[in-house]
């Protein structure tokens, strides 16, 4: 508790400015009428569309200052929804606070909790991203002041996704703290009434309804800001920021139903009147239940299929599986995606943070010891840009360290700035991270000794040397699981064959071991099955001398690089197989919701899997061009925004549905098709179903 | 297959009490992982435990390791400040939002620096809704709770909670170490042995701590003397060495005597299961199979045991393995 409150200080701003108390506008005329300034989302066209045609939800419940509601149904303290109302603390922190904490306070803290970032300049987020998520709180705080410009009424809901570790939430906290906003967080509740059977079933939409009631107090709060209270409380309070980082468990269909609900009600409210909300959505996915799900669609196991589907379908990929598509496509809602952090970002992060432990000034860039310096930096080349892993590898790596050196912290703490104890810190640092990386095969040996596949000198002119690095021993101490090591081996594994024959028995073992992994996934044995022979398969061809085609020099780049390199250095690359099914997800995601909003129908057509419809969208629509009334006038404006959001070559089937659909509505052929008939028989069964 | 031992342990006069008797309460006991168990042990002398994911196969010491350290952590206070939830327990969203928040706000008196410790074990089983609920409350409460997942796969557990977490992971025991430690519960319980007989224990254990100390209990009560034969029978295993001659023949290219011995086991009463089963551990064992041979088995024999598991439990699928097998490696 004590790291929220100091997370959240609320700083007296350098210019206080008491700015008008909002006034109460009857009409909010300056939300309805488009604003073209926004440039938040790139596709206009889409945009208008979006704002014209489903009309965002009229506001059911007209905001009341102070809604009273049912008094009846009131439950007990514990049970409601709490407030994680940062305090105001009397003379604002300018200092970064960890570098002054007492020594019993440090003790037993997370690092990454303690040393989160206090000031903007220390995030490790990009700057171009930091500065747009500033200018997006800007805006709506102004506008939920009651003194936004044109246009500013659309900043209600902010977006931010990206994978884990990246610093979404540590961002908004950081900004809202220097933008002086309080931030309002949602907990999700506990239910204390779980226990009697009865209310068991109203229970799970009840956190969505506690959802709503939260929002509502959370507007409400202005009205107590009006209450006459000591100035200083005033000014403070000059604004509010409503932060979701905690999402409702939305694989409940109520529960997710009715907070999408709850989102669309919130959207409706004039901005001025409430508060903006930032939504914090994490991709979250369990890789094993990706590759379960993607080994169980391509071999077709029907009765596995259901499990599948929905444990894949309650993995969050992006925005789109939190939010309904009617807010996520509305204007007021806009999406900042954050990427995995860049490795030299996570080397500075965890440098800082080893200047502060040695009490130095992090400010100034004292160097490291060499030692530390290189271990710092395999760490960040191991966490794969996610800095909240990068700190605790560090913090674990250390923990064991300060003992050796037999300087306790508080000790060290004393004698701060001597140069003797900056150094122990770094001998320990160096000494603990040097065991950290002998205690496990970290992934770039592990892959090197895959893809390198050295061996010994041969003993005989005819036979080969042996492998130098155990295949088993290598599998036996993987720094991550079998499924994903496949894939690492898989995705490099074409780098490093000299011949075609080498690599096409290489690739023979690979698909062997994806006929494997996907026929047996979950009979246990299949993933070490498919390891096995990606793995020694893959050793065994390569620099095989049969497989080398009698070429007299066996190293032939079968992929010359670009500068004539020849497989000397080069990095591994990481599969882009969960890339790629993001995308996917996201794509099929797009496609379902604009099946849904009627515009394109395909539920109609009965697609076996409506993941397939890349392929077969081209066709329909040029089938569908001649009932034009079945694709509405806005279609090819939703295509176009279908392909936006793809960049990779899985976008390309979506460009080109797209295009043929613009090319096909002038077809005379396609007009003069008679195919309508099979598919308005099938538009009635569906309906009678 | 492997729970058979297990029945016949359950049936005993002593359910149990070897498992749970032998189970290490220092961290210095557990077997194997130098490592890992060395950086546990790190943490248990700097009190400060942060949220950990342990991950590895049965039986190789995950769960006995988090017990030695939250003992050595906590000592006398264990009791009360340790909550422990297993795949037995419901831990579904609810459990989480109620019983481990319950417990992370609960006040326990602690000396300064230690945390409570929620222990989740077999936590790749847990629905990903569950562990969604998980990954904030984890954050909120870390001033006075920390978090221990014990887990199969770690890429079971959803990303945003790996961030969380410190991953250990665990890598399978080797046989020499299951031995050592066979010995001497054998020693403390006066059990009559053949060091044969171990090695059999060991073997038909695969790296498993639990199952060959279940093995070597059933084994004890049953025949009084631990012997390969005895082993086999009680855990109903087919014979490594009627296999080993199977895979020699194989090798050799003689195609009938590796059927007669496919036939042999089958007429044993094994099941097709069983059997590749044992074939796949004794190949990754088998001595002197070049690197092209080894790699044609693995794949053969994975190649059939996923049709045995589709539903083929037939002999002629086992036979034409065991032809199969015969045949000269191509390149």
């Amino acid at each position: 508790m004590a790291r929220r409150t100091r997370l959240a200080v609320v700083e007296v701003s350098s210019s206080p400015e008491p700015e008008p108390a909002p006034l109460p506008r009857a009409d909010h005329a300056d939300c309805d009428d488009l604003d073209m300034e926004i440039e938040f989302d790139s596709d206009l066209e889409a945009l208008i569309n979006e704002a014209s045609q489903p009309p965002p939800p009229p506001p059911e419940r007209p905001p009341k200052p102070a809604a009273p509601l049912d008094t009846g149904r009131r439950r007990a303290l514990s049970d409601r929804p709490r407030f994680k109302l940062a305090r105001a603390q009397a003379g604002a922190e300018s200092t970064p606070a960890p570098a002054a904490a007492p020594g019993s306070d440090e003790e037993g803290q997370l690092w990454w909790q303690q040393h989160a970032p206090a000031t903007a300049a220390e995030l490790a987020v990009h700057s171009a991203k930091i500065a747009q998520v500033r200018g997006w709180m800007e805006m709506a705080a102004d506008a939920a002041a009651g003194r936004g410009s044109r246009g500013s009424g659309f900043f209600r809901i902010l977006v931010l996704e990206g994978p884990a570790g990246s610093g979404k939430s540590t961002c908004v906290r950081v900004l809202a703290r220097e933008l002086g906003l309080d931030v309002l967080e949602w907990i999700n509740p506990l239910s204390v009434r779980l226990s009697d059977a009865a209310h068991q079933a109203d229970d799970a939409p009840g956190v969505a309804r506690r959802f709503e009631e939260f929002l509502l107090q959370a507007q409400r709060l202005p009205s107590l800001a009006l209450q006459p209270a000591d100035g200083r409380h005033r000014e403070q309070g000059r604004g509010k920021l409503i932060l979701v980082d905690d999402i409702p468990n939305i694989g409940h269909r109520d529960t997710r139903e009715s907070f999408r609900e709850a989102l669309l009600r919130f959207v409706a409210i004039p901005a001025h009147r409430s508060f903006p909300m930032v939504v914090v959505v994490t991709e979250s996915f369990a890789a094993q239940q990706v590759l379960e799900d993607d080994g169980a669609r391509r071999a077709v196991r029907r009765q596995r299929d259901n499990d599948a589907w929905s444990h894949v379908d309650m993995a969050v990929w992006s925005a789109m599986d939190v939010l309904p598509a009617a807010v996520h496509g509305s204007p007021y809602c806009q999406t900042i995606r954050f990427n995995a952090v860049a490795p030299t970002i996570v080397a500075k992060a965890l440098r800082r943070i080893l200047h502060i432990r040695s009490g130095r000034d992090p400010a100034k860039s004292a160097k490291l010891a060499p030692a530390t310096a290189a271990a710092v930096k395999a760490i960040a080349d191991e966490c794969q840009g996610d800095l909240r892993l990068a700190v605790i590898k560090l913090q674990l790596a250390l923990a064991g360290a300060a003992p050796a050196a037999g300087d306790s912290p508080v000790g060290r703490k004393r004698r701060r700035g001597a140069p003797a104890a900056v150094d122990a810190v770094d001998g320990a640092a160096a000494v603990g991270l040097g065991e950290a990386r002998r205690s496990a095969l970290d992934m770039f040996h592990a892959l090197g000794k895959v893809m390198y596949a050295k061996r010994s000198p041969a003993h005989t002119s005819g036979g080969r040397g042996r492998l130098e690095a155990d295949p088993d021993e290598v599998l036996d101490r993987l720094p991550t699981d079998l499924g994903t090591f496949g894939l690492y081996v898989h995705e490099n594994y074409l780098d490093f064959c000299s011949a075609p024959g080498e690599a096409a028995a290489a690739a023979e073992c690979m698909s062997d071991a994806d006929a494997l992994a996907s026929s047996g996934r979950g009979a246990g044995a299949a993933d070490v099955y498919a390891a096995m022979v990606a793995v020694r398969g893959y050793m065994h061809a390569r620099g095989h001398p049969l497989l080398a085609d009698g070429a007299a020099e066996p190293a032939v780049a079968v992929r010359p690089l670009d500068d004539g390199r020849r497989r000397a250095m080069f990095a591994f690359r990481k599969p882009a197989f969960f890339e790629n099914y993001r995308l996917r997800m996201a794509h099929s995601r797009l496609l379902r919701d604009e099946a849904c909003a009627g515009a394109l129908r395909l539920d109609a057509l009965r697609l076996p899997d409506s993941r397939l419809a890349p392929d077969f969208l081209p066709f329909w629509a040029r089938i569908a061009a001649g009932r034009g009334a079945l694709l509405g006038p806005g279609a090819p404006a939703r295509l176009a925004r279908l392909a936006a959001p793809g960049c990779g070559p899985d976008a390309l089937p979506w460009r080109l549905a797209a295009a043929s659909v613009r090319d096909a509505q002038p077809d005379p052929l396609a007009a003069a098709d008679p195919q309508p008939a099979p598919l308005a028989e099938d538009d009635i069964q569906d309906y009678s179903d | 297959m492997a729970s058979t031992s297990s029945t016949a342990a359950s049936t005993n006069t002593l359910p149990w009490c070897r498992v749970e008797k032998y189970r290490p309460t220092v961290l210095t006991d557990v077997v194997g992982n130098q490592e890992t168990v060395e950086r546990l042990n790190v943490i248990a002398g700097s009190g400060n435990m942060p949220n950990v994911i342990l991950a590895g196969s049965p039986g190789i010491g995950k769960t006995t390791s988090i017990l030695c350290l939250a003992h050595a952590l906590l000592g006398p206070a264990y009791k009360e400040a340790v909550l422990e939830l297993n795949a037995s327990d419901d831990r579904g969203i609810d459990v989480v939002r109620n019983r481990i928040k319950t417990f992370a706000q609960k006040k326990v008196n602690l000396p300064p620096g230690r945390h409570k410790i929620i222990i989740l074990d077999e936590a790749d089983s847990m629905t990903p809704g569950a562990q969604q609920a998980l990954r904030r409350t984890m954050e909120i409460y870390s001033g006075t709770t920390r978090f221990a997942l014990a887990c199969n796969l770690s890429s079971k557990i959803i990303e945003p909670i790996q961030s969380r977490c410190a991953i250990l992971r665990f890598g399978t025991l080797q046989n020499d170490q299951v031995l050592r430690r066979l010995v001497e519960v054998c020693r403390a319980e006066g059990v009559q042995y053949t060091p044969e007989g171990l090695e059999a224990v060991a073997f038909s254990a695969d790296g498993d701590m639990r199952q060959a100390i279940n093995n070597l209990q059933s084994t004890a009560s049953g025949f009084g003397l631990v012997t390969p034969d005895n082993v086999f029978r009680v855990c109903d295993q087919p014979h490594p060495v009627v296999i080993q001659k199977m895979l020699a023949s194989c090798c050799a290219g003689s195609v009938d005597e590796a059927v007669a011995c496919i036939s042999h086991l089958w007429t044993q009463g094994y099941s097709a299961v069983d059997i590749i089963t044992s074939i796949f551990r004794v190949v990754k064992t088998f001595g002197d199979l070049d690197e092209d041979r080894r790699l044609q088995f693995i794949r053969e024999i994975g190649t059939t045991h996923m049709r045995i598991v589709d539903g083929l439990q037939t002999l002629v699928q086992l036979q034409g393995l065991a032809a199969r097998l015969c045949k000269p490696v191509a390149c």
